[in-house]
């Protein structure tokens, strides 16, 4: 059985089949619709179906079943059956589909076609020739009918004009080796042949030909060939159908011709553009589609021809309303548009794309619009890498804690994070614009800044302000690190300062903190040493003094000699009371409260000092040349300075050189709120290089003299020194000694 | 023990020359003693001593912690003082700035100038053994 009609036969669900050996008709489903026959009725006997179907069509099966043949069975039976309203011609069609062992057929099938038959009324044979003989005459299409030799039976006034005649006369029983060249002829008489024999029509074949006509030009000639049956159905010739299509031919050769040219450029172009047609409420299509839409939607110029719904499919579903209502709104205003939309490609996929588009108003209420598309994903990537970036960059900016901003060389701030608005007490972008009188800044600082920026500028490197000071509205000191460098606007190149501020409050806090415990720990660290060389060499000296006595006064028989031991006993527990008073009066010292400070003037307290030592001074003739403004006055620890002066004169007083008249010179000034005093007399002096370093140690003595204990230079300086004021020494030995102070 | 031996101390503290004088002179009586408050005093005594012939120190008693010149000093002017002069001179320092522990780190410098470091205080049994 032939698989391929059993395929048509099913796909068309109106085919019947007929079992030769029980005389069965079967009905396909549609034909049972077809017919409105009930569903029970699927497979009768012909003769059952006999109120349907002619009797005469299983004569006509059976007829066809003994000729063996091997061709189509088709017959036409008049469908009329007597209950029904419609009537028609069922055309049957089929062949033989199974054979038994013995070759002989056992089933046919096939189709049938149903003909109604309308209400209205059938031509006359006469009207029917006359609407013939109208049709011919008027058809521009030439026709011609000729005999199985190929000559001209008939043919129409159309004809007729492409031979160049006038009268059909002078065709009839001509061929066409009379009208044309032998070449034309030959071919022509040969798709004759072919045509009767096979009983195939020739459908729409196109030729050139010449023909004696004014121009002399070759003429573009469609031809549609068919067979020529006469009354018994047999071929008795055939006849054809041609149209001139010069115009048509030449215009499509020329439109061919502009294709391949725009092809050529739109190779060309990098992107994808066309013109795009939609008529009134119709759907849209690309008229012209240029190479590009290969690349840019990974389409064939072909696949939008007739749509632009494979173009449509291709955006992404988030943007395809956006595209479309743009596209919409674009035909209605007829107004340029530009988008920028996503795609999703089967190769490359998701790409963005950049369309530019305008529309006008075409003939006939159409739209015609012109576009141009090109990929832009690159440019998008790359844009918005940046945007992240820079959006990334600006909380960053935004959430750093230093002060960040960019300033003009007229000092008027460009851009200002987050902490520098703040701090400025500006609110958003309000900043902007402003310069830094503006928001609050005292004048003589803003020029200042603006100076420093100038700078930056003009040197082209960046700058460091280590610690600048600012007072918050709580008076509270705010410290700020501040780096400037040059920085060029993007824009428009002009330069300008960026400015990155840190908050150093902190760390100046514990910066000064730090040096404040620092400089305890160092005096106490140097107190402690002091205290520890006390114990150990004074006290130990002193306490293994008076056990040696104590034990040679055991052994002592001699009465005086016990006596003199004694006295010496004396002298070393005096000299223990007073180390242990020494040791008293520092710790005293230390715990006192160095900052119970009073108005006090220095001219004053020298002569209650001077009047101290006045026994001294007479009995040595000392010389004191004062220059100290009488009205030096100053906050200080009264006991302090009157410890200070007492000690230091007296010192002065006391290691005088012995070959001359001690002369001692004071003097003092006041600068920037602390008194520079300083005291110079001409007296033993000191070999600096050697002692200077242990000069204010406790216990450290220098000259031989009874009355030095090491103690009045070490106390001196703790006092001077915990007010926050600084002593130092210069000397040249045997000429002179001077002390400067700073008494803050 | 019959040669007479001249002992000499060299110390500020008073109290602790008159107390070593007195164990030298109780309990070595053949010995004399004579004493100095600084380095500087008894150089320049050593070097009228020598001026004059008379007999020079054989021991020195040697405090570091003094005025003027301390006994390091001393000890650096005595160096080529001894070079000058035949007489061998045996130097113990006696100081509360000696600590024991510490007596390598003198030796470096001193080794061949001191005899012994001793830290104060001293006992008279501790002087007595030193100088027998």
């Amino acid at each position: 059985m032939s698989k391929k009609l059993l395929k048509r036969i099913k796909n068309k669900k109106t085919f019947w089949s007929w079992d030769v050996t029980t005389g069965q008709m079967s009905l396909g489903e549609s034909l049972r619709e077809l017919l409105d026959l009930e569903e029970t009725r699927t497979s009768e006997s012909l003769r059952k179906w006999s109120s349907f179907f002619e009797e005469k069509l299983e004569g006509h099966l059976n007829e066809f079943v003994q000729s063996k043949s091997e061709a189509l069975f088709e017959r036409t039976t008049v469908y009329n059956p007597e209950d029904c309203e419609r009537e028609g011609v069922l055309v049957w069609s089929g062949e033989v589909v199974e054979y038994d062992k013995e070759e002989k057929p056992v089933r046919v099938a096939g189709q049938v076609e149903c003909r109604w038959r309308g209400n209205n009324r059938e031509f006359t044979m006469d009207e029917k020739a006359m609407l013939f003989e109208t049709i011919m005459e008027y058809l521009p299409d030439s026709v011609y009918f000729k005999d199985k030799e190929g000559k001209y039976l008939a043919i129409n006034e159309a004809a007729l004009g492409i031979l160049g005649l006038e009268e059909i006369s002078q065709v009839l029983g001509k061929t066409n080796i009379d009208f044309f060249d032998k070449a034309h002829a030959e071919a022509t008489r040969a798709d004759e042949q072919q045509i009767m024999k096979t009983e195939t029509p020739l459908v729409g074949k196109e030729e050139q030909v010449e023909i004696a006509d004014l121009s002399n030009n070759p003429r573009w000639i469609t031809t549609s060939k068919m067979p020529l049956y006469d009354m018994d159905g047999e071929v008795m010739g055939t006849f054809g159908i041609s149209r001139d299509i010069t115009s048509q031919k030449e215009a499509e050769i020329l439109l061919q011709k502009n294709d391949r040219i725009l092809k050529n450029l739109s190779r060309q172009v990098p992107g994808f553009f066309y013109t795009y047609q939609q008529t009134l409420g119709g759907n849209g299509r690309f008229s012209f589609a240029s190479e590009g839409i290969r690349d840019i939607y990974e389409l064939d110029p072909e696949d939008v021809k007739e749509t632009i719904q494979p173009v449509v499919d291709r955006i992404h579903e988030e943007d395809v309303e956006r595209v479309l209502g743009t596209m919409r709104k674009s035909a209605q205003a007829l107004e340029p548009w530009e988008l920028e939309f996503r795609v999703i490609l089967p190769e490359k996929g998701e790409r963005w794309l950049r369309e530019r588009a305008s529309a006008i108003k075409g003939p006939d209420d159409t739209i015609i619009g012109y576009g141009y598309v090109s990929d832009i994903t690159k440019e998008m990537k790359a844009y918005k890498e940046n945007e992240h970036l820079r959006r990334q960059f600006e909380a960053v900016l935004d959430t750093a804690p230093n002060l960040i901003f960019i300033k003009d060389l007229e000092g008027r701030y460009l851009m200002a994070n987050k902490a520098a608005s703040d701090f400025f007490e500006q609110k958003g972008d309000e900043i902007i614009g402003k310069t830094d009188i503006d928001i609050g800044i005292d004048e003589e600082k803003a020029r200042a800044l603006n100076e420093l920026d100038k700078e930056v500028v003009e040197k082209d490197s960046q700058l460091l302000i280590p610690a600048d000071k600012t007072i918050d509205k709580e008076g509270n000191e705010l410290w700020h690190q501040t780096i400037k460098v040059p920085f060029y606007r993007t824009d428009s190149g002009e330069p300008s300062v960026l400015s990155v501020a840190t908050n150093i409050t902190q760390r100046k806090k514990k910066e000064k903190e730090l040096n404040r415990s620092l400089d305890i720990i160092g005096q106490q660290n140097k107190r402690l040493t002091n205290f520890a060389h006390i114990v150990s060499h004074n006290l130990r000296n002193h306490a293994g003094n008076i056990s040696m006595l104590l034990s040679l006064y055991g052994m002592e028989e001699s009465e005086e000699e016990q006596q003199d031991l004694f006295k010496h006993l004396n002298a070393a527990s005096e000299r223990l009371n007073e180390s242990i008073a020494d040791l008293n009066e520092i710790i005293d010292q230390q715990y006192k409260f160095s900052n119970d400070r009073k108005r006090v003037n220095l001219s004053n307290y020298l002569s209650k000092i001077k009047e101290i030592l006045t026994s001294k001074i007479l009995s040595e003739n000392v010389v004191i040349k004062e220059n100290v403004p009488e009205d030096l006055n100053f906050d200080y620890n009264p006991v302090y300075l009157e410890s200070i002066l007492l000690n230091l004169l007296s010192n002065a007083i006391k290691y005088r050189h012995p070959d001359r008249r001690p002369v001692i010179e004071l003097s003092a000034y006041e600068e920037e709120g602390h008194v520079h005093f300083s005291i110079t007399d001409n007296g033993l002096g000191i070999d600096l290089d050697k002692y200077g370093g242990k000069l204010f140690g406790m216990y450290e003595t220098f000259h031989e003299n009874k009355n030095s204990k090491g103690i009045g230079l070490f106390i001196t300086k703790n006092q001077i020194e915990s007010m926050g004021g600084s002593i130092a020494a210069e000397s040249i030995p045997g000429k002179k000694t001077t002390f400067n102070m700073v008494l803050a | 023990m019959s040669s007479v031996k001249n002992i000499c101390i060299i110390d500020d503290d008073r109290i602790y020359t008159y107390g070593a004088s007195k164990v030298i002179k109780d309990y070595m009586p053949e010995n004399n003693v004579i004493s100095f408050e600084s380095g500087q005093a008894a150089i320049e005594s050593m070097g009228n001593m020598r001026q004059s012939d008379q007999e020079l120190p054989d021991v020195i008693l040697l405090d570091i912690n003094m005025p003027k010149m301390n006994g390091w000093d001393f000890l650096q002017k005595l160096k080529p003082f001894r070079k000058s002069v035949e007489k061998e001179m045996k130097v113990f320092v006696i100081s509360s700035y000696i600590k024991k522990h510490k007596e390598e780190l003198y030796r470096v410098e001193w080794d061949d100038q001191v005899s012994e470091f001793i830290p104060k205080p001293v006992t008279p049994d501790t002087l007595k053994s030193l100088l027998t």
